[in-house]
């Protein structure tokens, strides 16, 4: 970091000095990390090393006990507000997909932006649809997650963390719990997405990604 | 960019998260609202432990023969004391005690044996328990052969009738249970309407009224002169309740073994009851034991209404023992006493159940 | 050329003790013929152990005089009223203790449910430990410990424990104002039940609303104003025209009011704690059964806390806890049925006790109380299924 001034608004992820404990054993030392927007990232490393822990740090789905951690310019604290603001600008994508099985693909987009954003639904739908089409199961709306494959409960879970439109993308293990034949159609997902903001990057294990 | 090239060394946690403060701050006093919990059910704890070992423990008068012995300040375990032979044996008479022991003690070795997990020759001590045993069992109890005398069942109570109108009642299940699990599962629309409707019928209606049913209406039903025995009227009924839910136990395990594995016995070439004893049951049977446990632990507690046809089980008894003019006013020990030992065999049986569950479904992955 | 198949042409049929069709039709049979010889042997004998006894068969002696009384009448009766009366009465008895017990065992149960999966350690454990006490007690050990030992130890009329001056409990039982209706009353309920439909027109409206433009109005609570401050509200306008008969102290016993007996209160609490135990249990392994990665990709959207339990995860766990939930009110239904070892008097107690110990019409009597509980299971199963079939998630 030659650069003395990095403008403040570009960093997206901080995190200084970030300690964490799992009781008595110490899974993330001394974490320094920045991502700027536009930026990403893969975290590599052998199984247990930390790398969910990293991630789901950011969006508080974990605690850490030491360091700070900041997201868009605002500090992760205990303060509930703050991490519900901070989950609104940030996106999730999880091993096990972790799709609502009661709601359909289409329900399962609109939920956050109708109950968050207070969008009106055919507000909601419309975003939700443009975004399955970009994943390429549109044909799928009104389908249900237990109807669906690996591949395309995946695929469907991307769309729906974009219809928030956060500013950071979390993908923790996406490809993990897929078959081996699935795993092509959700990469090939990632990497238009990437694609569309015109930087090339590998896709590997992990991903941190700053959307412009 | 990277800041560092080697692995930083592990360091303790920080003080206030781990150990026994940062435990108690997590668990127990978490916020406002929490804090208040704990402090109310401490409260409650108070409230209730204090007087109870008090009255159950320092107070309480152990030793003694008659309620003079008692101070009435704490619990009389003295009543206890003074009737236990009657709380387990019931009316037998007690020069032929050690009948009874002999078939306690089978009875225990079996289950023991069965539920330890490593002890070899499940299969015969199985066969054994449930077609050698009863009758063993029942000549020792009722007598009349080998020269032992005859104990009517009339006198039969206490724990000991209790843990055999258990056993009995599920061993007579277990067979009628399968044939109607079968029945349901048919293709033939008449026995599976059958089993249907017989499942439906014993599982709908109250015990109690099968138990009157089967001490009223049973004389009734039989060629007029023959009679029954009361015992016998209430196994019959316990019996019939009891293989409703059985049947329901076994069609769970059944439908948990998956269709190929039916398909590819037939596809051998084996007959339907080839295919059921040989391939079907076995595995099955694997996945019913912790229902089969829980519908016993029901079966043992079920066991307390005979007392409203007449039998005298180990809650019967206990009743009867508190009308006794000499022990008036006990009945705080009696009830006590009698939870307590309901609560040992029901809780044992529970946690044994939950512990089948667990080894079975890290055993069997779907 | 072609491979002629080793087969038997078609058309040539097996010898029938081989033809699958007709072995299940003759096995059929066989089944009905054993069942029909069976139900005409026990009938036959019935019917010849009936005549010894000179009972007559039918169902006249419901119309007979009963000539006994009852504990607790919801209706009207006397011992002048006859032996089909006391199995109405008696039915509701048993309707009155189920309905009140399975309001109440909900109620706890979530409670403890609820209570067993707090993250508070002191809160789970007391919870933990009031599931495996109750449950493992039979339940009539424990109406008779409510019975004989606690109820039965309450203070005589004299001394009664007193609430005020409206309240006494004693060991002849429980003592209760009643409320006497005057004539402009038929106004609340009236206003009640126009809250409860406004209640869900808002809510409907609401919803629309929300999907329209995305903004809500906090109607749980202006339906719970609605529903308890309108009739409130029309109560204090028109002067509160309901005036107490208090229970008062004549003599050796209390007159007026409603009389709780200590039958029913030892049988409803009973069944109350026993029921909640079992209820706790469903709702605990119910919330339990939803994948910790549904809250937290919940989260992730960043749905606050509320509506991540609103939206995600109690629709679900509903539908795990509903089946056993159903399955344990039958339970408690039947359960009450025990109220014959302490002379509460409900169905069985009164009609397969009392009236059957009088008439000797086993048969007929036990028939119809059978016929009673069957009914009400039959319901409940139908329900079930229905519900089942309605909230099945939706899966390949």
């Amino acid at each position: 970091m030659t650069q003395a001034a990095t403008n403040a608004s570009d960093l997206m992820v901080e995190m200084h000095n970030v300690n964490k404990w799992f009781g008595d054993f110490h899974v993330l030392r001394d974490i320094y990390l920045e991502v700027k927007r536009g930026e990403r990232i893969v975290v590599c490393g052998p199984s247990g090393s930390g790398k969910s822990t990293l991630i789901r740090c950011i969006n508080h789905l974990e605690e850490h006990q030491k360091g700070d951690i900041t997201v868009g310019g605002v500090a992760l604290t205990q303060d509930v507000k703050r991490i519900e603001q901070i989950r609104r600008s940030v996106g999730m994508v999880f091993q096990h997909f972790n799709l609502f099985p009661h709601l359909s693909v289409l329900e399962n987009c609109c939920i956050a932006p109708m109950w968050v954003q207070k969008k009106p639904r055919k507000e909601a739908e419309a975003l939700a649809m443009e975004y399955l089409e970009r994943v390429r199961i549109a044909e799928q709306a009104t389908k249900y997650p237990g109807q669906l494959s690996g591949g395309q409960q995946q695929r469907v879970a991307i769309a729906r963390s974009l219809c928030m439109h956060p500013d950071v993308m979390l993908f923790d293990e996406p490809t993990s719990a897929l078959d081996p034949e699935m795993i092509k159609e959700v990469l090939d997902v990632m990497v238009e997405l990437i694609h569309s903001l015109g930087n090339k990057a590998a896709v590997d294990k992990f991903v941190i990604m700053g959307l412009a | 960019m990277i800041h560092n090239k080697e692995t930083i060394p592990e360091q303790p946690a920080p003080k206030g998260t781990i150990g026994p403060i940062a435990w108690l701050r997590s668990n127990l006093f978490n916020g406002p609202i929490n804090s208040l919990f704990t402090l109310l059910g401490l409260y409650v704890l108070y409230l209730l432990v204090v007087p109870t070992v008090q009255w159950a423990f320092i107070d309480a008068d152990w030793v003694g023969s008659s309620r003079e012995d008692c101070s009435r300040v704490g619990a009389c375990w003295v009543f206890i004391n003074a009737r236990f032979s009657q709380f387990i044996y019931g009316l037998y008479p007690s020069e032929e005690y050690w009948r009874a022991n002999i078939v306690f003690a089978m009875f225990f070795t079996l289950i023991a044996w069965m539920a330890i997990p490593r002890l070899p020759f499940k299969r015969w001590v199985a066969i054994f328990a449930l077609i050698a045993f009863p009758v063993v069992a029942f000549v020792l109890l009722y007598g009349g052969y080998f020269d032992l005398p005859r104990v009517s069942t009339n006198r039969w109570g206490g724990l000991m009738l209790t843990l055999l109108l258990a056993s009995v009642g599920m061993i007579g299940a277990l067979p009628i249970g399968i044939v109607l699990a079968l029945g349901r599962r048919s293709s033939m629309p008449i026995v599976k309407s059958f089993c249907i409707i017989f499942i439906e019928f014993w599982r709908g209606v109250p015990l109690i009224t099968i138990l009157f049913m089967a001490s009223v209406m049973l004389p009734l039903f039989l060629p007029s002169g023959m009679g029954v025995d009361r015992l016998v009227r209430a196994l019959i009924g316990l019996t019939l309740f009891q293989s409703a839910y059985m049947a329901e136990v076994i069609r769970g395990g059944l439908q948990a073994i998956p269709k190929g594995q039916e398909e590819a016995a037939a596809a051998l070439g084996m007959t339907y009851w080839k295919r059921m004893g040989l391939i079907i049951m076995p595995q099955a049977l694997k996945m019913m034991i912790p229902g089969i446990v829980n519908t016993f632990i029901s079966l043992f507690k079920d066991t307390t209404l005979v007392m409203i046809i007449g039998l005298f089980d180990l809650l019967g008894i206990v009743q009867a023992a508190l009308s006794d003019s000499r022990w008036l006013g006990f009945s705080l020990e009696g009830y006590v006493f009698a939870a307590f030992m309901f609560w040992i065999f029901c809780f044992s049986m529970s946690r044994y159940s939950q512990y089948l569950e667990r080894k079975l479904n890290t055993g069997h992955k779907q | 050329m072609s491979v002629r198949p080793n087969a038997r042409p078609v058309g040539q049929k097996p010898p029938f003790w081989r033809d699958r069709a007709k072995r299940a039709l003759i096995f059929q049979l066989l089944v009905v013929a054993a069942v029909a010889a069976f139900l005409l042997f026990i009938v036959g004998n019935a019917q010849e152990n009936l005549s010894e006894r000179g009972i007559r068969t039918g169902f006249a002696f419901l119309e007979r005089t009963a000539g006994f009384g009852i504990g607790q009448t919801l209706i009207e009766y006397s011992s002048d009223s006859s032996y089909g009366r006391t199995f109405v009465i008696g039915l509701l008895n048993t309707l009155l203790v189920g309905g009140l017990g399975v309001l109440a065992a909900t109620i706890i149960g979530f409670i403890v449910g609820i209570a067993r999966l707090s993250p508070n350690w002191l809160l789970a454990r007391l919870a933990n430990a009031y599931i495996e006490t109750f449950r493992n007690i039979p339940l009539l050990l424990q109406i008779f410990f409510w019975y004989f030992a606690v109820l039965r130890s309450l203070p005589t009329a004299r001394e009664s424990m007193a609430f005020g001056e409206a309240i006494f409990l004693n060991v002849r039982g429980l003592y209760l104002p009643e409320p006497l209706f005057e004539s402009g009353f038929g106004l609340i309920p009236a206003t009640f039940v126009i809250a409860i439909i406004a209640s869900i027109a808002l809510v409907t409206w609401n919803k629309r609303r929300h999907e329209a433009t995305g903004k809500r109005l906090p109607v749980f609570w202006i339906s719970l104003v609605l529903i308890f401050g309108l009739p409130l509200l029309v109560l204090i306008v028109t002067g509160v025209p309901v005036t107490w008969e208090m229970p008062e102290m004549t003599g050796f016993n209390f007159r007026g009011g409603i009389t709780v007996i200590p039958e029913f209160l030892a049988l409803w609490l009973a069944l109350t704690i026993y029921t909640a135990s079992f209820i706790a249990e469903i709702v605990r392994s119910g919330i339990q059964a939803i994948p910790h990665g549904q809250t937290e990709a919940a989260q992730a959207l960043s749905l606050p806390r509320k509506l991540v339990l609103r939206l995600v995860v109690i629709p679900q766990a509903l539908r795990v806890i509903i089946p056993p939930l159903t399955s344990q009110y039958l339970n408690l239904i039947k359960n009450s049925s025990l109220a014959t070892a302490i002379g509460y008097p409900d169905l069985v107690s009164v009609f397969a006790g009392t009236t059957l110990n009088q008439t000797g019409q086993a048969i007929e009597v036990i028939a119809m109380t059978m016929a009673v509980y069957l009914t009400i299971s039959l319901v409940v199963s139908m329900f079930m299924n229905w519900f089942n079939a309605r909230v099945a998630l939706v899966e390949r």
